[in-house]
């Protein structure tokens, strides 16, 4: 027998201590072929999760969908999972890559055939606010993170609507966390020229914010200076 | 315009307004807000910006605080094209979704191990026999450096450890093991014997490096050390 796995190890409810340690432990009973202790990790993760990817794909089916595939990713990958490091920050960075990916290749293959009606449509002037509907404040500010290039609408969502900390956002990124805060620091100034702009609040200021902005959130700047 | 004020203070208005942009959202630490606060309050160009910044984060405080699980538009947009589709309940766990992914995709792996198992294992027995017979069935060997001499020989017909037993290596938690026939008499060279070595080859693609282990219960694939 080469079998190595199978000790009965923990459940959901064994919560004896840190969350991390008890991550560590599920994480390591799931490597050995434990798929219930796998099972529970995704009972603790997937609300976040699934809430957090709604985030940038702005549809809830889409979003359970990408969290079912991130964690069947994240299975088919523990064994290069680093157990020093903390499993969540590992998680959502398997999470948002693919949907990034996503993102991306939906955009290529064209969002406006086959998303026509997909709610995080844009209308065609974002300058102008649609009288037809009553929009409200969190489609407002869908509309316009839409418009703000990928690098920095990431870090804006991450950090003002889900919460995390530049060094966690950091670790779901794969960057240096004075990259994230450079980001930072240019994502919200870009969604505030914006903002204003479409607010009629007329206090669009830094000039950085109008470039690269002005044809539907391109990432034309992708070789704009100031990072790294 | 704010070039006039930016020779005014030390703080030049370009790093002024990229930490207003992170002051408004409390990632300043409280030394750089106060440097910043001195010069805010000698610049019109960063007050401005400063109130900008201020409002438009409010208006994402404001999204973070909506409730994300059923969004807004879902009345209209989502709820008019998926009309006629019953939708989980919001808080319906995924993993009894991403567990039969799980499942199908572990059968799928072992179908195609399954698949082109057993005639290794015949070849497998024909080696292994063979192996016993020259090696005195102790020591654990990679195996197959020069089959072809040996292979030449004639080697008795009797299972030499009992009805051998092949496990494929653990990966993902899955353990296969299975049973060799008796035994396979061969007096001649066998055209297997190349067959079963290309399928070491792909064991060895697929897992890394893999010897055969004749052990007391039987033969074993294990993963090398
Ligand atoms: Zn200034």
């Amino acid at each position: 027998m080469a079998s190595t796995s199978q000790q009965p190890l923990t459940t959901a409810e064994d919560y004896s201590g840190d969350a991390s340690v008890h991550d560590a432990r599920l994480v390591d009973a799931a490597r050995r072929g434990d798929k219930d202790a796998f099972g529970s990790l995704v009972r603790r993760y997937e609300r976040r999760l699934i809430r957090v990817l709604l985030r940038f794909v702005s549809d809830y089916e889409l979003s359970r969908d990408l969290a079912q595939e991130t964690f069947l990713r994240a299975y088919e990958r523990l064994d290069q999972f680093d157990p020093s490091r903390r499993f969540g920050p590992w998680l959502f960075q398997i999470g948002v890559n693919l949907t990034l990916d996503y993102l991306r290749r939906r955009k290529r293959r064209g969002r406006w055939s086959l998303f026509s009606d997909s709610p995080a449509e844009r209308p065609p002037d974002p300058e102008v606010v649609d009288p037809r509907q009553q929009i409200d404040l969190s489609q407002e500010v869908q509309v316009v993170l839409d418009r703000v290039p990928e690098k920095y609408r990431s870090v804006l969502i991450l950090r003002d609507l889900e919460g995390f900390t530049t060094s966690e956002i950091a670790a779901i990124l794969n960057r240096k966390e004075a990259t994230i805060r450079w980001r930072l620091a240019e994502a919200r100034t870009r969604f505030q020229a914006l903002w204003n702009k479409r607010q009629g609040n007329g206090s669009a200021a830094s000039p950085d914010a109008e470039n690269g902005n002005s044809d539907g959130g391109s990432d034309s700047d992708e070789l704009q200076a100031g990072e790294e | 315009m704010a070039t006039l004020t930016a020779d005014l203070t030390p703080m030049n208005c370009r790093q002024a307004k990229s930490e207003l942009a992170l002051w408004v959202g409390g990632d300043l630490t409280e030394s750089s807000a106060l440097e910043l606060e001195r010069h805010v309050a000698v610049c019109p160009s960063c007050r401005t910006l400063r109130e900008g910044l201020s409002a438009s984060h409010t208006a994402l405080q404001a999204a973070a605080a909506a409730p994300v699980l059923r969004p807004a538009h879902e009345e209209s947009t989502t709820a008019r094209r998926e009309a006629n589709r019953p939708r989980p309940a919001s808080d319906s766990s995924i993993w009894p979704a991403v567990s039969a992914r799980i499942t199908r995709s572990e059968q799928s792996r072992s179908q195609r191990f399954n698949g082109w198992v057993p005639a290794m294992a015949v070849s497998a027995a024909c080696v292994a026999i063979l192996f016993v017979a020259a090696q005195n069935a102790t020591q654990s060997t990679r195996g197959f450096r020069s089959p072809d001499d040996s292979w030449q020989q004639p080697i008795p017909l009797t299972p030499a450890v009992g009805p051998p037993r092949i496990s494929s290596p653990n990966t993902n938690g899955i353990d296969r093991d299975i049973t060799f026939p008796q035994a396979v008499p061969f007096d001649r060279p066998d055209p297997r014997q190349r067959e079963f070595q290309n399928r070491l080859r792909e064991l060895d693609r697929e897992f890394g490096p893999m010897e055969l282990r004749f052990r007391d219960s039987g033969v074993t694939f294990e993963r090398r050390r």
